[in-house]
């Protein structure tokens, strides 16, 4: 896959800017095509090269990607060992997957905890559940407390036996099998095995962040170094970094997202060729096999194309349906072989987070779902039932918590700062729809690009409306208020921050640049701040 | 350059004033929230007003916490009484998730004994379980269900009781600054590993500088 900046033609003056600029961008292309002139060495398959394709990776790229791993790794370590959302059970899927050899077949809900032993004595020793939930409980703070975790750490090895998965267990396994790796390389430690396995998330947090690079500039190839700004705000975004820097498959299932962000932009502005249609089907299946979430997100990926197949058929006719089934068989691949494997176990196909089962459909039922999931996201319209009562979703559900949601979901920031942060939002916002409107012409050459990313939002707001809808109403357990889940659409955010710095117009955009960056990077040290205040102050 | 460093300004002052402030501290128990002893004392799924008396309100109290546990909170309203006079009252909203929730509320000069302290819960459609301890019925608090002022008068109205008193602990603002506390906290870092010490903050200290110093770089680079 090619991933090289696009020729751009011959801008016109307006877009050049300064003298300065132009001789910058003449060194940028000088240096580029230096790079492209280095002979390709041991190609491999497909004729791919992998040093050379780093050296083509620009270096804002490596920059971007840098900055999102050490930012990762900050909060890896700020964060208490077992202290994000679910890690417990996350680790205990990889214990159990390395231990047994085989995928976990029971879920476990809460009030269950079905946790090795030695898992059990170190969490003990950390005073995991009593900080857990619990804001005004700090992690440990007496060096005699140190002493006890450090002697149940040594002790632990000892014990025979391993856990379940958890209330996990339903996930798809591809991420929980990368994180064997660190796991078995962090010896008989518990809590060495955990630090490394964050460090995996945190290379995959550097991974989206490149890949979401890659988006920008491909798909807002107009002033590169937005695109960069854009990059670099997502690299230095909380909540995804703080959400990819514990052990948990969100941190794949982003960067599969993104990759699939990035093949869409290629596919739309360069041709879905055919060696462009399999590494879209092997991101699809990467990403079928990170989290059952993904569905979302494959809903959209699908009808996207959906989309590039009929966006194509004017120029290529029936050609253009051979690329588009090719990444759809191969990204289906992972879900064939799972439901076969179940069919052959005798177990249930699905995993339980995702209630795909027909027998329960009824058209009012699915009004009612539809019903439910608008008013996740939108203010409720005339004649629906109010579900959400005294809460506006939108904005104390997907905006406040957006502005700070650590830890065990419970390390918060005050109402005043979600609203300075609203203003801020605003203004963002006013930005990057003032940028659309002036852009109208260029963006109605592009509808079926749109359309397509527009696809995969609806995807994963209706599947995070349908969970949500049988998690509250049936189950009556909760909504599923998380920011978290939207992370997948990330890319997309990049592309509104690169938007609203446009939407300044030439003067101010790099001063909203740089604002932007600094915004970003003051609320990630906050929010740090914040985190290392709840269980360390 | 001058965003920049009109950026980095504020972003300096706005920490250095808040390690000026000090983390809040229990100024007094009155039934212990988050505590091993904890129990639930009741689930509600809709409004409903709680009222507990012979309650003490210290001086100088900014929060009141409430033992409650929700995914999705919902907007609480807190007054505290003497008699029929109202002491001090605050609210919040709904965007908090944890088995405890925080109200604000105004500070009085003086501590007060015998006070009750009402809360009202909703608008609310999502799962709330109220934590307390259990008591014999004179002493639990009374609650009473559907939207309604916090008032002693409307939750007893309803002569229903929790089984229990709710967990309630009132804050009030601490004695040491964040900065006096810089090496303690910096200690307390490095517990829960396997390696230990105070290296571990300087460590985080160091990723984020170079952070800072890659992302500033970086923009300043690529600006035309």
């Amino acid at each position: 896959m090619s991933v090289a900046r696009p020729p751009h033609g011959q801008p016109d003056k307006a877009r050049t800017g300064s003298r300065s600029l132009q001789r910058k961008r003449r060194r940028e292309q000088e240096r580029a095509s230096r790079r492209t002139l280095v002979p390709a060495q041991a190609p491999g398959m497909l004729g791919f090269d992998l040093r050379a394709t780093l050296r083509r990776v620009p270096r804002a790229a490596w920059i971007c990607a840098l900055i999102a791993l050490l930012n990762a790794t900050a909060w890896g370590i700020i964060t208490p060992l077992f202290q994000g959302k679910d890690e417990i059970d996350n680790y205990s899927y990889v214990e159990y997957l390395s231990a047994a050899g085989k995928l976990p077949e029971k879920a476990h809900l809460s009030g269950e905890e079905p946790y090795s032993q030695k898992l059990t004595l170190v969490t003990q020793g950390l005073r995991y559940f009593q900080v857990r939930f619990t804001p005004f409980e700090h992690s440990l703070t007496t060096n005699a407390e140190q002493k006890t975790l450090t002697e149940d750490v040594n002790r632990a090895p000892s014990l025979e036996g391993h856990g379940e998965a958890g209330r996990v267990a339903t996930e798809p396994p591809g991420y929980y099998a990368l994180a064997a790796i660190p796991y078995a390389l962090g010896g008989s430690n518990i809590l060495v095995k955990l630090q490394l396995m964050r460090l995996l998330g945190a290379l995959l947090a550097a991974l989206t962040a490149l890949l979401t690079f890659y988006f920008l500039r491909e798909i807002l190839p107009g002033v590169p170094w937005a695109a960069t700004v854009g990059a670099l705000c997502v690299a230095l975004q909380p909540l995804f970094v703080s959400s990819s820097a514990i052990v948990s498959p969100d941190a794949l299932l982003f960067t599969a997202c993104a990759a699939v962000f990035l093949c869409f932009a290629l596919a739309f502005r360069r041709g879905f060729d055919t060696r462009l249609a399999i590494v879209t089907g092997v991101v699809i299946a990467v990403g079928f096999t990170s989290k059952v979430n993904y569905v979302g997100v494959a809903v959209g990926v699908y009808m996207g194309l959906a989309v590039l197949a009929i966006h194509e058929f004017k120029s290529r006719r029936w050609g253009a349906l051979r690329a588009p089934a090719i990444a759809g068989a191969i990204g289906i691949a992972p879900v064939a072989l799972f439901t076969l494997r179940n069919a052959l176990t005798n177990n249930p196909a699905t995993g339980g987070s995702v209630p795909l089962g027909g027998g329960q459909l009824s058209p009012a039922t699915v009004l009612k779902e539809l019903s439910y999931s608008w008013q996740l996201f939108f203010p409720r319209l005339p004649g629906m039932t109010s579900y959400f009562k005294g809460v506006f979703p939108l904005r104390e559900i997907w905006f406040d918590r957006s502005v700070g949601f650590y830890g065990w979901m419970d390390t918060t920031f005050p109402t005043w700062v979600d609203n300075v942060a609203l203003v801020l939002a605003a203004v963002v916002a006013m930005l990057c729809v003032r940028e659309l409107l002036v852009r109208r012409d260029a963006l109605r050459g592009r509808l079926a690009e749109i359309a397509a990313y527009g696809a995969i939002v609806v995807g994963v707001l209706l599947m995070l409306g349908v969970s949500s809808y049988h998690c509250d109403l049936i189950e009556h357990e909760c909504s599923l208020g998380e920011p978290r889940y939207l992370l997948p659409l990330l890319p997309l955010f990049g592309a509104a921050i690169v938007l609203a710095i446009r939407g300044a117009g030439r003067r101010w955009a790099p001063a909203v640049g740089v604002a932007m960056v600094m915004l970003f990077l003051g609320h990630d040290l906050v929010s740090q701040l914040q985190t290392i205040a709840r269980y360390y102050g | 350059m001058v965003t920049l460093a009109v950026g980095v300004a504020l972003l300096a002052a706005a920490s250095a004033v808040a390690l000026t402030r000090s983390p809040p501290r229990v100024a007094r128990v009155g039934v212990p929230v988050g505590d091993a002893s904890s129990v639930p004392l009741g689930k509600d799924l809709g409004d409903m007003t709680l009222c507990q008396s012979g309650e003490t309100l210290p001086a100088g109290v900014s929060g009141i916490r409430i033992g409650m546990w929700a995914f999705l909170g919902a907007k609480m309203h807190v007054r505290v009484y003497s008699g029929s006079r109202i002491l001090t009252e605050g609210s919040r909203g709904p965007n908090w998730t944890s088995d405890s929730v925080t109200v604000p509320v105004k500070p009085v000069a003086h501590q007060t004994s015998g006070v009750t302290v009402c809360i009202g819960i909703g608008p609310n459609s999502q799962p709330l379980l109220l934590l307390g301890t259990e008591t014999p019925p004179q002493e639990a608090a009374a609650a009473t269900l559907g939207r309604n002022s916090p008032t002693p008068a409307a939750a007893a109205s309803s002569h229903s009781t929790l089984g229990g008193k709710i967990g309630l602990e009132y804050l009030a603002g601490g004695q040491g600054s964040w900065w006096s506390r810089v090496a303690s906290v910096a200690k307390h870092m490095g517990f829960g590993r396997s390696y230990s010490g105070e290296w571990i903050a300087l460590l985080v200290a160091a990723l984020m500088a170079a952070v800072g110093v890659l992302a500033i770089r970086q923009t300043l680079r690529g600006l035309p």
